[in-house]
């Protein structure tokens, strides 16, 4: 049982064993958990030999200085996200944990065809749901779960956008068990954190330049060349140079030094609401030069608040008029107003089955396996197991509204079943994953922390990933979440050449 | 350029010049404390408070009339108004603060070492309070503030893409500038009239606060002739910081700026600033030198229209009516 990351569900056969010397002499596997850098039996696995035996030599005060120097400039080049809290806004670092998880080839060609099918069927499922809903006359998803999905914007019904493209920006969050990599959940509204992916990268690179060259790593630092050309792709139809914005919801968006990068990387406007004004069916930016066209927005506020004059009408970050610019054709919109029905957590269940309808494959990435409350089956194995299950609510994303059976008091659990019962619905349950672990740097040495990834799928005309992702780690002990709002932090992943 | 963005240019400069000039004057008070008796040490208050137009916050917590303030309370209490006092919306961190927070806006289009210069200095005195620095050498903190503003425009200056957003960068550190050196004079001329004999170190002090001491040494050699010093701070071109040089570039900027500005209408600001220079090319060297009322007249004037300019490029660049989509 590893020493400083206890569960307390004990519940299999633990079966311990220690890697050998130098920085990892304490570190603990348990079978239970699929470890990233060594084999069951505690010696490295073959791609990360260099890295084990690289790390090894060096003392462990050498690296936890390493990561201090890097902490310490991303905090003087304001590489932050904002906290809000009682005392007001907090400007917070993603902490780093220096050592990097491996990827190899054959298991990246694999997630990159899994990722692609996926977000292919995913943008097919948003394209038929606004127009023709064969998926929902052909009763393969339920017609309630997805008109009655707060998400699925009506006013999007009969939209048809250029080349079918709902998303053209996802992050899937992938975990790894035992039986190999699943899909958590996808993020198809705004996802973050490709620009801590980018700093996480610059940071170890530099600091662990000689270990970086003796590996073949592949570069993502074309991200923003393909976010840019992704976004050109959908420009609407006759614009061979269109002007492309990135809208802000402004600085006290927790996420708006990624706004921020990814505006000043591309070399376009970084927009917020009262920069953008609608007049005869075109929208235009405000400019010491008078007012300019713009052609694409890629958006980072939510559906809600684009445009007080269709959804929420006391949003003061959005554009009025802009929805009806957008089903005019005059302006695209990334991700386009609606897709958030497609990550919702009870429809996620359906992605598999999506992905046979409109592709007729079988899906190569599976689902973590999950029990919709909203089914009568579902409900009862969520109310009989709830000690051994994870409960989300279906709107909820960032680790906030679950609940972790295993970990949960009783009056929590208690509470939670209360909620469950009054609206079904709005819960689904999985159980308490086994993720996968990677070493992080403790106090004393390595420990293992569970670990997990989000790559970036983008799609305009065709589909492109950049090999690598963004890397969490759940660094609080004991914690599966990984989240950085809830204490995880960053981890560059290397995908290997070979 | 997106009009906001020029504008968090334009405010970040005008928020940072007025933290190295507050920083500047509280680095000439410290050296009247030193050395100086009780009398001019009062003065000195008064000339800090009087050009930033202000009263303590404790002046009216107090119901303080007038200027009596000074009299009432301490250097320290005067000293955290100035550079640390939450309400003062002048206080020389909330400055740095806010000139930070317009950076942050802009971060896009600004160089990482322009952010990393402004930001680094920020985190480095946010926590500071008067009482970490006060029993050492508290002027050495705002030395240090003002050598960071000047760091921070070397490097814009070395770094920035000259588009419209250095030109708007320049105008708010040029329009800051000179109405904080016209209100100055004018407090330090009503303080120390120019027919009264004073000790040079006012003088002298005032050429400090402007970063013109050294030139000005070079030009008339050690002698703080009250006349020569306010001549060389208005109206000598050659000096970086004088009026005159301020107002000739803030025209050369205006006219980079509208130049290429295409279908625009005639710039009003272009107007004003011409106004101001005819001020000093034929009203200020034919001004009554023995009349202090003549010189601070013609101050007054350039001042306003200054303040002009400012709401001029407010209007014609970052919040124009719009009226058609072919342009304002």
């Amino acid at each position: 049982m590893a020493k400083h990351h206890q569960l307390s569900t004990p519940t299999k056969t633990e079966e311990a064993s220690k890697s050998e010397s130098g920085l990892f002499s304490n570190y603990e596997m348990d079978a239970r958990f699929y470890d990233e850098m060594f084999e069951a039996n505690g010696q490295p696995r073959e791609h990360c030999r260099i890295l084990w035996e690289t790390l090894n030599s060096m003392p462990i005060d050498q690296i936890v200085k390493m990561q201090e120097q890097a902490e310490r400039s991303f905090l003087h080049d304001g590489i932050t996200f904002s906290v809000y809290g009682d005392e007001g806004a907090q400007e917070r670092i993603i902490p780093i944990d220096f050592l990097p998880r491996l990827i190899n080839l054959n298991e990246w060609n694999f997630l990159e065809k899994g990722l692609t099918q996926r977000l292919k069927a995913l943008n097919c499922f948003l394209t038929d749901i606004y127009t023709e809903a064969r998926i929902l006359s052909d009763g393969v998803v339920p017609v309630d779960l997805v008109y009655g999905c707060p998400h699925y914007r009506i006013e999007m019904a009969g939209v048809t956008l250029p080349h079918d493209v709902h998303v053209s920006i996802c992050g899937s969050d992938l975990i790894r068990d035992n039986e190999g990599y699943k899909v958590l959940e996808d993020n198809l509204r705004t996802p973050s954190g490709v620009s801590y992916m980018l700093a996480n990268r610059k940071a170890v690179r530099s600091s662990l330049r000689t270990l970086y060259r003796s590996y073949s790593i592949r570069s993502i630092g074309h991200y923003t060349d393909l976010l840019y050309q992704s976004l050109a792709e959908i420009a609407p139809s006759g614009i061979s140079d269109p002007c492309i914005v990135l809208l802000t919801p402004g600085v006290y968006n927790s996420a708006y030094y990624e706004h921020m990068f990814l505006a000043r990387d591309m070399g376009i406007e970084l927009v917020q609401g009262n920069d953008l004004l609608v007049n005869n069916g075109y929208v235009y930016m405000r400019t010491t030069q008078g007012p300019r066209r713009v052609d694409v927005i890629y958006r980072r506020l939510d559906d809600d608040f684009i445009d007080p004059l269709v959804f929420r009408p006391d949003s003061q970050l959005g554009v009025p008029g802009l929805f009806h610019t957008f089903r005019l054709g005059n302006v695209a919109i990334a991700n386009a107003p609606g897709t958030g029905v497609a990550d919702d957590k009870a429809v996620y269940y359906y992605v598999p089955d999506m992905i046979r309808y409109y592709l007729a494959e079988e899906p190569i990435i599976p689902n973590v396996e999950t029990y919709l409350c909203r089914e009568p089956e579902g409900l009862e194995y969520t109310l009989d197991n709830i000690d051994k299950l994870v409960v989300k609510q279906v709107g909820e994303s960032g680790g906030y509204g679950m609940l972790v059976g295993p970990h949960a008091s009783p009056e929590e659990k208690a509470s939670y079943i209360e909620e469950i019962r009054s609206d079904p619905k709005n819960f689904i349950s999985q159980p308490t994953l086994d993720i996968s672990r990677s070493p992080s740097i403790g106090e004393q040495g390595t420990i293992p922390c569970h670990v997990d990834l989000r790559p970036f799928i983008l799609h305009g005309k065709k589909t492109r990933i950049v090999p690598g992702a963004f890397g969490r780690v759940a660094l609080r002990p004991g914690s599966l979440v990984v989240n950085s709002s809830q204490g995880g932090g960053g981890k560059d992943v290397w995908v290997l050449e070979h | 350029m997106l009009s906001r963005d020029a504008q968090n240019l334009y405010w970040m400069s005008r928020y940072l010049e007025r933290a190295g000039h507050i920083s500047r004057l509280l680095v000439a008070q410290f050296d009247l404390i030193h050395d100086r008796p009780t009398s001019d040490i009062e003065k000195g208050w008064r000339r800090i408070y009087g050009s930033l137009h202000r009263k303590p916050a404790g002046a009216n917590l107090m119901s303080i009339q007038d200027d009596d303030f000074i009299m009432l309370l301490d250097a320290y209490t005067l000293v955290d108004d100035l550079a640390f006092e939450p309400s003062n919306p002048d206080a020389v961190i909330g400055l740095f603060g806010k000139a930070r927070e317009n950076a942050r806006q802009i971060r896009n289009i600004l160089s990482n070492e322009i952010w990393s210069s402004l930001n680094v200095s920020f985190l480095g005195m946010k926590d500071t309070r008067l009482k970490d620095i006060w029993s050492g050498q508290p002027q050495d903190f705002f030395r240090s503030s003002s050598i960071s503003v000047r760091t921070f425009c070397g490097i814009a200056e070395a770094t920035m893409y000259r588009d419209h957003g250095w030109h708007f960068f320049r105008l708010g550190q040029l329009v800051e500038r000179i109405q904080l050196t016209c209100s100055l004079l004018d407090t330090h001329l009503k303080l120390f009239p120019i027919k009264e004999q004073h000790w040079e170190m006012h003088w002298g002090g005032l050429l400090e606060i402007c970063v013109a001491r050294g030139a000005f040494r070079r030009l008339h050699s050690v002698e703080y002739n009250p006349d020569k010093v306010i001549d060389f701070l208005v109206g000598n071109i050659l000096l970086s910081n004088s009026i005159c040089h301020g107002l000739s570039e803030i025209q050369k900027t205006l006219q980079i700026i509208s130049g290429t500005t295409g279908s625009r209408q005639p710039n009003e600001a272009d107007w004003y600033i011409g106004k101001a220079l005819a001020l000093i090319e034929y009203e200020w060297p034919v001004r009554d030198k023995a009349n202090d009322v003549s010189t601070l007249n013609i101050l007054k004037q350039i001042s306003s229209e200054v303040l002009e300019i400012d709401t001029q490029i407010d209007k014609t660049y970052f919040n124009y009516p719009i009226q058609s989509t072919s342009g304002p």
